[in-house]
């Protein structure tokens, strides 16, 4: 084997050593032009490269959370002659990355000149439970807490802090188009949160 | 050399005052020094540059896999759409994707470079066996790392040309067949083969990877170069230089041709993303990536019982000599005209492979059924690649507005009765079986649509569509209801 220490060995750490007792191989010092260019192109290819990272990390931010989707809620023929509110159920759909989420939301659509608004959220802007059409009394009332509603959707009673929200609507070739979106809760006035 | 005297009089700049208060504190002088001053004998030289590369392709690979695995999704429901995600609907998402896939060619093609110097200069005598092991265990992990790379996309080619790769597996005797279930997680391929080929891929090997580069760049600075071809291995008898500035500058030059080469390549050939692993293609053509054709081509002539001789004879024989050399091949001598033995086993080796591999291509361009095919695949690809992003539909179906046609109602009785359900998907949104039909009847005519129905095309046969004899008003109301699929 050859793993003792040969004279021959020390040809190597010679040759190291010779590095530092040789001028021409003095260690350049770092204002060396060639430092700097070096140092030049590294950051410019650092920078160039972090340009579509950061893009790709921020992807994100540059989308709207949820896209601005209207559902169908009927053919508007359907709601022409209503008496009280009617509740069609609401296929909402909401982008998340790589996945399209599909629900179901049950809304209320008013009688024509019951409002200025034609449908309403059925959340109760209290803590958000699910409100009821009462139809005998007239009235829509949550039954977590008791908060009522008029048939326009106003606060009558109750813990909630405003009436119900209503939801933008449109009329697209004959069908009625609702805009579902989620309020901020316990505040008195309306806020789009989502 | 320590901070240099400021001139009298002037107050050293503020980089120059910071870099001051930084080096007293880590010494970043001295490290930098120590890194930068190792001696080359017979000085810097082109032929040296291809280990650095691989170390910033390592770090490219290491930093762009990272950011994919901001969007990627290891399951079998989720690979593809993650990943059609990133390539057809996140911002520079094609771009770092081509990158990262072209890098992990940009990897074995400078891994041979390096390999073929380092063999040629004779680099691995004069106390190198272990520089040249920890050499050769990294071009394995790399081997394992494109493997494992490959499937993570699972469209077709990564689902069907894994799929053979994993069975080549289970041709080792006494263990490959729990080998591969192992490595599969299950006797098929499914969504636990793409967790494990996952974390493989993202945790063992980078790992492995990371303690063995240590490891090589470790054993390197202590061996110390080799130098020219006619230097001692043992006793370096040349001139040095310093790797810095000069061979710095070549490697960097490398580099710097390294990342221009992937970027306009991914700019302007952006990286392929085919249509998402059907596993009822049974016509499909799988082929793996360039580098390993020809493996694959080679394993064509050793027919049947003999295949185990392909699949571990000869790149048993092959890696065993690669793991000898340093140990048989034990002379001074390392001008390579003066070592026939060696060169030629090398190049016969490497020659071999290159003939396999061009050999692979230009069967596959004159067998016309094969031809045929692989176009067919091509063209299939290009038109996915075309095609917008689909987002994948979580959460049930809504059901479709009460429809007035009694017909479409029927319809759908007959797709769930005739069980068009289990391989279209419930609502026809498809599976891994088969294609959804969303949207089929803007694509086909009514009658078309019947057409197929009762009588499939070879292809659709093929991908295991039954035909259904169905009354024609069933069959009318069969249409009416794909008609209402939007």
């Amino acid at each position: 084997m050859d793993e003792v220490d040969r004279p021959e060995d020390r040809g190597r750490q010679q040759a190291a050593e010779n590095v530092r007792g040789r001028p021409e191989l003095e260690f350049p010092g770092r204002r060396s032009f060639i430092a700097m260019l070096i140092a030049a192109g590294g950051v410019f290819v650092g920078v160039l490269l972090a340009v579509p990272l950061v893009e790709f990390a921020a992807d994100p931010l540059f989308r709207k959370t949820s896209e601005e989707e209207w559902s169908d809620a009927g053919a508007l023929s359907e709601f022409a002659d209503l008496t009280q509110p009617a509740e069609p159920i609401i296929k909402v759909q909401r982008r998340d990355g790589w996945r399209l989420e599909l629900t179901q939301k049950p809304i209320f659509v008013l009688p024509a000149n019951v409002s200025s608004h034609q449908a309403l959220s059925s959340v109760c802007p209290h803590l958000g439970c699910q409100v009821e059409w009462v139809g005998n009394k007239k009235q829509f009332y949550c039954p977590c807490h008791g908060s009522v509603f008029g048939e326009d959707g106003s606060l009558l009673a109750g813990p909630a802090p405003r009436g119900l929200d209503y939801l933008e609507s449109k009329v697209e070739q004959g069908r009625l188009m609702v805009k579902y979106q989620y309020f901020r809760l316990l505040v008195p006035d309306r806020e789009v949160v989502g | 050399m320590s901070t240099p005297p400021a001139r009298y009089g002037a107050r050293p700049g503020l980089l120059r005052r910071l870099f001051h208060w930084l080096d007293r504190r880590a010494a970043v002088d001295e490290l930098l020094r120590g890194a930068l001053a190792e001696p080359i004998p017979g000085g810097a030289s082109w032929a040296y540059i291809f280990g650095s590369g691989l170390l910033f392709l390592f770090l490219s690979q290491v930093i762009t896999g990272v950011f994919l695995a901001l969007y990627y999704v290891p399951s079998a429901d989720h690979a593809h759409v993650s990943v059609a995600y990133i390539v057809k609907s996140v911002a520079a998402g094609s771009f770092l994707r081509s990158i990262h896939a072209y890098g992990a060619s940009a990897v074995v093609i400078v891994l041979l470079l390096h390999l073929t110097q380092t063999f040629t200069w004779g680099a691995y005598k004069g106390r190198r066996e272990l520089l040249w092991l920890a050499g050769l265990v990294l071009f394995f992990l790399m081997a394992g790392m494109t493997f494992t790379g490959y499937l993570l996309p699972w469209d077709q080619n990564a689902y069907f040309a894994t799929t053979v790769g994993t069975n080549l597996i289970s041709e080792i005797p006494w263990i490959g067949e729990g080998l591969r279930e192992l490595l599969r997680g299950g006797t098929g391929m499914g969504t636990l083969t793409v967790s494990r080929f996952f974390v493989i891929h993202v945790f063992f090997l980078p790992g492995l990877i990371f303690f063995f580069v240590a490891v090589h760049v470790y054993l390197f600075r202590k061996a110390g170069a080799a130098g020219p071809t006619r230097e001692d291995p043992l006793r370096p008898r040349q001139p040095v230089e310093l790797f810095y500035p000069r061979q710095l500058d070549m490697d960097l030059a490398f580099t710097f041709l390294i990342i221009v080469a992937l970027g306009l390549l991914s700019v302007f050939r952006p990286f392929e993303l085919g249509p998402a692993a059907n596993p009822a293609y049974t016509q499909y053509l799988p082929r793996p990536e360039w580098y390993y054709r020809p493996i694959f081509e080679m394993l064509k002539y050793f027919p049947g019982s003999l295949e185990a001789v392909g699949i571990l004879v000869v790149p048993g024989i092959i890696i065993g000599l690669l793991i000898a050399a340093p140990f048989v091949d034990t002379s001074p001598e390392r001008r390579p005209w003066k070592r026939p033995v060696a060169m030629g086993l090398y190049s016969t080796v490497l020659l071999g492979m290159v003939a396999l591999g061009y050999l692979s291509f230009w069967q596959d361009r004159h067998n016309p059924m094969v031809a045929k095919q692989v176009q067919k695949q091509k063209q299939e690809i290009a038109t996915y690649m075309q095609a917008p992003f689909k987002p994948q539909v979580i959460g049930a179906t809504p059901a479709a507005a009460p429809s007035a046609n009694p017909l479409v109602t029927q319809g759908k009785a007959l797709f769930t009765g005739q069980g068009c359900n289990s391989c279209h998907g419930d609502n026809g949104a498809g599976t891994s079986l088969a294609p959804s039909l969303i949207g089929v009847g803007s694509k086909l005519p009514t009658d078309r649509l019947a057409g197929v129905i009762r009588n499939p095309t070879p292809a659709m046969t093929a991908a295991g569509m039954p035909s259904f004899n169905l009354s024609d008003n069933q069959m009318k109301a069969l249409v009416a209801y794909l008609d209402s699929l939007k």
